[in-house]
């Protein structure tokens, strides 16, 4: 008997969690975004706790917000959209269900505001009655962990560096003038206090003069110490102020002196170092000059080059046409025998000027045709050909000439000869040009070669130095660290000192932050939450001011959204009645109130926004009793958000119910019409019923993407005649996906055989008809096969997307996948919140199909292929 | 009750085939000749199989075999035919069609150099309520002050969208306020003082003076003539007086209708080829008096620099040569075999991963003694439970989205610090992205499939085998292994096939996309065959290209019919059906 090892579950059990939780995450974040208050995608938490089920309700109910009312009522009133068949009564009625509805919207929006203005209130009390010093605890025991931990460390480390390397840092005394001018500014904050200065932005004003670094007066001096000029203290605190400013700029020296300090002793050190970077960096630079400049000069060259090409083509374009009569003239003029002629030179008149061209010629096309011949670009042309032609031509003139000149007329070759003094006349410019051109075309050349040629050396010789200042860099990598490090040491001392210091009310923690998050060390930059606890009073301070300017904004829409009803309801009647006389005029009442929604809702709204932001995201950082306050006041803010926002309306739930039907009458049909063609084939023999599933199946293979066009055919034709299944209509999609039989029917087939045929044989002897047999036995015993394919099919055609895609067009008639595929572009790419809602809402009546079937559905498509 | 249901299936019977016939002879009329054919050929087989006994196993099958022809049969038909002809963008119409287009669409027509003006203003009938209505008459002036009627046009031609393309009518002289137009007289009813005609009477209506371009005091009108009687009668109308022509000139602002004449007509030419005489009909240009050039299923015309001038282009067959362009030509074939591989890979690679992982749950859970198997396997399910295009739209939105995404900004940025992966434009990325998905969609089926088969193999092997001493590696290899195969390696095929064919999962995750750069269809990274075709059939920025797209359709379904049938071949899956 065979010891069974007793396995250890626990480490499997572990092992498959942990994958199922990797695995399902998809599902989790679909969950859990759909219910999140903010955008999702812009948010940088993975998970959030500010929840809403907006999304769903949006989607499932879509009960309009105030802009919708408001648009709602306008069309009410002017009986347009699906208002027009409205009786005036009808109308009467909905026009007062809907200002009811908008005076509530307008009540909560009031009441929300008043509860939050409480809240706020309470954390503000909260504040001051001394949640204010715990939090000041904390916030330096963080300072002092965080910061002061942090730079001592840095200071540690970069001292035993210094150790390695023999180096001293130079004293200094930087630690005692920091200390002192911390402590006179405390003490002038207290000064401060004494003033009792009323007016905020004075308050602002100075406490930015005291705590900002660098330390300015300027502003303090134009917007406070002038407006007060008899208050004696004012003027005094502006003489404090003064000597803070030149205890800061005392202490900027001493880092200067120390800085340079610093710099000489580097020298001392690591003479050479800093200085063979600069020559490395200022060859480097030079060279990237001379190499730009020579571009520059290659590049107009090039242009120059083009220029000419183009002055070539462009008398060529001349050339070669006159080419073929000059050919043709010379074809005939050659052929003369000459032998005996007696030469005869011309005087004057155009015929001199003809021989003197033709000897200009001979002796200028040679040349020409030497230097294209040296122009690779021509040296393969028709150009080039053309005046080698040419060229021979004029030579055999030029020699001839005289002898041509006195036998013209006997000879019968005066129309070529004629022909050639004309051509030849109106070429004669261009020639001279073209050689021109050629000369300077080949100048370019050589000029474009030689800068190449320098670029060249220039190019390797950048390369070379950028590969010896890599090796030298990476050989002196860690020392040149080390003094750039070194520089700003004493930035790190000072910084250290200020933290080192006790900040004693918010003001200062909101400048430490300030002065952290600054360029003044810039060996250090915080991440972005890092001072959160530091700005909290700021960002409580902030929320609250926006809230308020946002409340206030809201006011004033909400007044004067009411007095527009107000109008709007006493003349209601009078309003209804003329629009529904059939004159059609807009209601200024209504028009007034979406102007004041359009213009003045936007600041409301990104007020609100901000403030929920904030306080949101400071009640992480809180201790819980404040917190859930400010998580009252963000989900507040938010519902008055909501309310007010217009919404992109989609007929979600009509895609649903589209979806439904059309996967339901399939599955009806497929599963009456498979059933029906299947029994044959187990149950009877006829030709093609040993390779016709197999043939069937095999055709079903055809990717239908491909049937697109087919059945878009097919639809519109039929959709002429019964327009219940044309295109566009739900009809005709189901008849699309109706041609799915053949696996079905080898669903079908595999069941029938299985069911043994003597039941049916002994009901034939009774006297059943087959069809009987088929209908009262065989079809009552597949009920099993009958709901796997019901719901097969049912689960196919509702995940079904490509054709539906292509036969649905109106959005109204959509089905759930190819609306669901319209949420996820466009506008709604990051709108997850319903992306996810919408997605869940479809998939969890699937899934929870699907598992409760899956019997079933694994029986059923496991069958035929596992021999057990 | 008998006797009655009988009656209805003859009545049923007589009216299917009544139907059918009228259809065929309407698929015949509207040209549609294969599908007449094929609707044919059904009625044909139902006839058989209802009079005849041998027919009789048939009758079973016909509802079925009904949507087959017409759904399957027919399609197949017809992509196969149109793989072998240039049907796509720039060849849409039948070349009756485009002769068609040729002779009535407005930009065929051109105004001769001395073209003659006319004036017109627009008559309209008004109803009982008065409104006007789609009833009116144009009386049109000349320079020298005559005037000439026409009534609305009688013929009309519209396109598939319902816009017009052609309208014609014709237009009598008006003689001392009196003309005749179709055995109907009209008569003009002119004010004495300013001599304006105010209404027209005649074919028991009255025409009251409606609205004429340069009249301002009736742009009130205007809504109504530009929206409905410019729209449905004006826009492409061709008046007719004797051997000239008019229609609304652009020259004015279509306001003044101007002489203008058909650049192309038809004319019929003989042909002698051999020893017979055939007839064509040809297209020429009326002011060149050339005929135009056919090549290749597109009309060309000479313009006035000598060069080719493109006309118009129609459906015409083009023999193999679509399939020869996947071979010869290099800026498609390069693409085309990348794609083939690329589906190869991705199908197989598939396959590999889902069973790989399947299996691997499968064995985990297939022991008897793991409590909490039965939830551990209905939540593994889930991933095949939720519709795939839901999975693929989140997939592609909240995790592989670039800058949103939860892939690249938590896991990547967050946890390990890393540089965040461009996963849909980079085609590596793009593709592992594609297989993390199908793999993630697939292995539940796998896995349920090896738990069926793992379910099979008798547990004695394995008590025997370790007490051979066998490990459990070993007893994996040798016994699980070999005795799955062959119960699944069907399935392993046919999920080859089918992700072969995957166009939802590829299409909806990054649409094949990113694009291959220097081809010019529109080929991408993630492309498979399928998805390729579909974007050339519907997609192609440069045009749709169908025949093209037809043609690779029958290469894939070559490929997957040849797979299958080897897969059933050799499973034996069909030894059943010869009972």
């Amino acid at each position: 008997m065979a010891k069974i090892e007793k396995k250890n579950y626990l480490f499997t059990h572990i092992l498959i969690i942990f994958l199922i939780i990797i695995i399902l995450f998809p599902m989790i974040w679909v969950v859990s975004t759909s219910i999140r208050r903010d955008a999702a995608a812009f948010s940088p938490r993975l998970f959030s706790d500010r929840v809403t089920i907006n999304n769903y309700t949006d989607l499932i109910f879509q009960t309009p917000t105030v802009p919708e009312i408001m648009q709602d009522l306008n069309k009410v009133s002017t009986y347009i959209g699906e208002y027009s068949d409205f009786t005036y009564d009808e109308a009467v009625k909905e026009s007062k269900e809907k200002l009811t509805s908008l005076k509530s919207y307008l009540q909560t929006t009031e009441n929300n505001m008043k509860a939050i203005g409480e809240k706020f209130d309470f954390i503000y009390y909260e504040f001051n009655n001394g949640y204010d010093s715990e939090l000041l605890k904390e916030v330096n025991q963080y300072v002092e962990e965080n910061d002061l931990g942090m730079f001592n460390e840095m200071i540690s480390e970069i001292k035993s560096e210094a150790e390695n390397y023999g180096f001293n840092f130079p004293a200094n005394d930087l630690e005692q003038i920091t200390k002192e001018f911390l402590a006179y500014r405390d003490q002038l904050y207290a000064d401060y206090l004494e003033l009792n200065i009323e007016d905020e932005i004075q308050k602002q004003e100075t406490i930015k003069a005291i705590y900002d670094i660098p330390v300015r007066t300027t502003l303090w001096n134009i917007r406070v110490g002038r407006k007060n000029p008899d208050n004696e203290l004012v003027q005094q605190f502006g003489e404090k102020l003064n000597e803070l400013k030149n205890m800061y700029s005392n202490l900027e020296s001493e880092i200067e002196d120390t800085k340079a300090k610093i710099e000489g002793k580097l020298e001392e050190n690591f003479s050479g170092l800093l200085v063979r970077e600069n020559e490395f960096s200022n060859q480097l630079e030079s060279l990237e000059k001379q190499i730009s400049n020579l571009n520059g000069e290659k590049n107009a060259l090039n242009k120059t080059i083009d220029g000419l090409d183009n002055q070539i083509q462009a008398v060529g374009d001349i050339y070669i046409p006159e080419s073929n009569k000059i050919i043709a003239s010379y074809d005939i003029i050659k052929n003369i025998d000459l032998s005996n002629i007696e030469p005869q030179a011309p005087m004057f008149g155009d015929n001199a000027e003809f021989k003197d061209l033709v000897s200009e010629y001979a002796r200028k096309l040679p040349q020409f045709v030497e230097n294209m011949e040296t122009m690779e670009k021509y040296r393969d042309g028709t150009i080039l050909s053309v005046m080698r032609n040419f060229s021979e031509v004029y030579r055999y003139l030029d020699n001839n000439f005289d002898k041509i000149f006195a036998a013209r007329e006997e000879k019968q070759i005066l129309p070529s000869f004629e022909a050639l003094k004309n051509l030849t006349a109106k070429m004669a410019i261009s020639l001279d040009e073209l050689v021109i051109l050629s000369e300077r075309y080949n100048k370019t050349m050589s000029e474009l070669n030689k800068i190449s040629e320098e670029l060249n050396t220039l190019r390797s010789e950048q390369v070379s130095i950028n590969e010896e200042y890599k090796t030298f860099e990476s050989k002196y990598r860690k020392k040149l660290n080390f003094m750039n490090q070194s520089l700003s040491y004493p930035n790190i001392l000072v910084s250290k000192y200020f933290s080192e210091s006790e900040i004693e009310n918010f003001y200062e923690s909101e400048y430490y932050a300030k002065f952290m998050e600054s360029d003044f060390f810039k060996g250090f930059t915080p991440e972005r939450n890092r001072y959160s606890l530091l700005l909290w009073k700021s960002s409580l301070d902030e929320s609250y001011e926006k809230f308020t300017m946002g409340r206030n904004d809201m006011d004033k829409v909400i007044s004067k959204i009411r007095s527009n009803i107000e109008v709007f309801e006493n003349n209601m009647d009078d309003y209804l009645r003329i629009n529904y006389g059939g004159n059609l005029s807009s209601i200024p009442a209504l028009t007034d109130m979406r102007d004041v929604y359009i213009s003045d809702f936007g600041p409301v709204n990104a007020n609100i926004a901000r403030s929920s932001r904030v306080i949101s995201d400071l009640s992480y950082i809180s201790d819980s009793y404040l917190a859930d306050s400010m998580k009252e006041i963000d989900k507040d803010l938010y519902e008055i958000q909501h309310s007010w926002e217009e919404r992109i309306r989609k007929p979600f739930l009509r895609w649903l119910f589209n979806s439904i039907l059309v996967a339901g009458m399939t599955a009806i049909i497929t599963v009456i019409i498979t059933s029906l063609a299947a029994y044959p084939f187990s149950r009877m023999k006829f030709v093609g019923r040993s390779s016709g599933l197999y043939f069937l199946m095999i055709v079903q293979m055809f990717p239908i993407v491909m049937f697109m066009v087919a059945i878009y055919g097919i639809l519109n034709f039929l959709g002429d005649y019964l327009p219940f299944i044309g295109l566009d209509t739900l009809g005709g999609l189901i008849f699309a996906y109706l041609g799915n039989v053949a696996y079905n029917m080898w669903l079908f087939k595999g069941y029938y055989d299985t069911i043994p045929d003597s039941l049916e044989e002994s009901a034939m002897i009774d006297g059943a008809t087959r069809f009987q047999t088929f209908w009262l036995i065989v079809l009552p015993l597949s009920l099993p096969i009958i709901s796997v394919i019901t719901i097969l099919t049912f689960m196919n055609t509702f995940n079904e997307f490509v054709i539906a895609k292509i036969v649905l067009q109106s959005e109204v008639n959509y089905t759930y996948a190819v609306g669901l595929q319209t949420f996820s572009q466009g506008p709604f790419e990051t709108q997850w919140g319903l992306f996810t809602a919408a997605s869940l809402i479809g998939a969890i009546p699937m899934v929870i199909l699907f598992l409760t079937m899956q019997k079933w559905i694994i029986g059923g498509l496991t069958q035929g292929s596992v021999k057990g | 009750m008998n006797k009655l249901f009988h009656l209805l299936i003859w009545l049923f019977i007589a009216t299917m085939n009544g139907f059918i016939v009228w259809a065929t002879a309407t698929l015949f009329m509207l040209g549609n000749n294969g599908f007449a054919i094929v609707i044919a050929l059904f009625l044909l087989l139902t006839d058989w199989a209802i009079f005849t006994k041998r027919g009789y196993p048939y009758r079973y099958t016909l509802p079925a075999m009904f949507f087959l022809f017409v759904l399957t049969l027919y399609p197949m038909y017809y992509t196969v035919s149109t793989a072998f002809t240039n049907y796509g963008t720039g060849h849409l119409f039948s070349r009756e069609q485009a002769i068609d287009i040729l002779l009535t669409d407005s930009s065929y027509y051109y105004e001769p150099t001395e073209a003659e003006f006319l004036d017109f203003s627009v008559y309209v009938k008004y109803s009982e309520e008065l409104k006007p209505t789609e009833d009116f008459v144009i009386l049109f002036e000349d320079k020298d002050g005559n005037k000439y009627m026409a009534t609305r046009p009688s013929v009309r031609e519209f396109d598939s969208t319902g816009n017009l393309i052609y309208a014609e009518t014709t237009m009598n002289e008006v003689v001392n306020k009196q003309v005749r137009i179709n055995d109907n007289l009209y008569e003009l009813i002119v004010q004495e003082e300013n001599n304006k005609v105010v209404s027209i009477e005649g074919n028991n209506a009255r025409y009251t003076y409606f609205y004429s371009p340069y009249d301002s005091s009736v742009s009130a009108n205007s809504a109504f003539y530009n929206s409905v009687l410019r729209q449905n009668y004006l826009k492409s109308l061709i008046v007719n007086f004797g051997v000239k022509s008019y229609s609304l000139s652009n020259q004015y602002i279509y306001k003044k209708f101007g002489e203008s004449y058909k650049i192309y007509e038809t004319r019929v030419k003989s042909k002698i080829q051999g020893d017979r005489t055939y007839y064509e009909t040809v297209v020429y240009n009326t002011r060149t008096n050339r005929e135009l050039i056919e090549d290749n299923g597109t009309f060309y015309d000479i313009n006035q620099n000598g060069n080719r001038e493109r006309l118009i282009g129609y459906k015409t067959g083009v023999g193999a040569n679509n399939f020869l362009k996947i071979i010869n030509d290099p800026r498609i074939s390069r693409p085309f075999f990348q794609i083939f591989g690329w589906t190869i890979t991705y199908a197989g690679l598939t396959v590999i991963f889902s069973f790989a992982i399947g299996l691997f749950f499968a064995v985990t859970l297939n022991d008897s003694n793991l409590k909490g198997k039965i939830i551990y396997r209905t939540l593994l399910i889930i991933p095949w439970a939720i519709p795939a295009f839901i999975s693929v739209l989140v997939w592609r939105n909240g995790f592989f989205n670039e800058t949103y995404g939860v892939l690249n900004r938590f896991l990547l940025e967050g946890l390990f610090n890393a540089e965040p992966i461009k996963w849909l434009q980079d085609p590596f990325w793009a593709k592992v992205a594609v297989l993390i998905v199908n793999t993630w969609l697939g292995f539940p089926y796998m896995m349920t499939v090896s738990l069926g088969a793992l379910q099979s193999i008798p547990n004695e092997l394995y008590e025997a085998s370790s007490i051979d001493g066998a490990s459990r590696f070993k007893q994996f290899r040798s016994i699980t292994l070999p005795l799955l195969m062959t119960s699944v390696a069907p399935l392993l095929v046919m999920s080859f096939a089918f992700n072969f064919n995957n166009f939802t999962n590829i299409y909806l995750l990054t649409q094949g996309r990113p694009a291959i750069p220097g081809t010019n269809t529109p080929a991408g990274a993630t492309d498979i065959l399928i998805s390729y075709t579909y974007k050339l059939a519907f997609e192609g920025s440069r045009g749709q290209d169908f025949g093209f797209a037809a043609a690779i359709s029958v290469l894939i379904f070559a490929i997957i019919a040849v797979l299958s049938y080897v897969n059933f071949k050799f499973s034996g899956s069909f030894e059943e059906v010869n009972r």
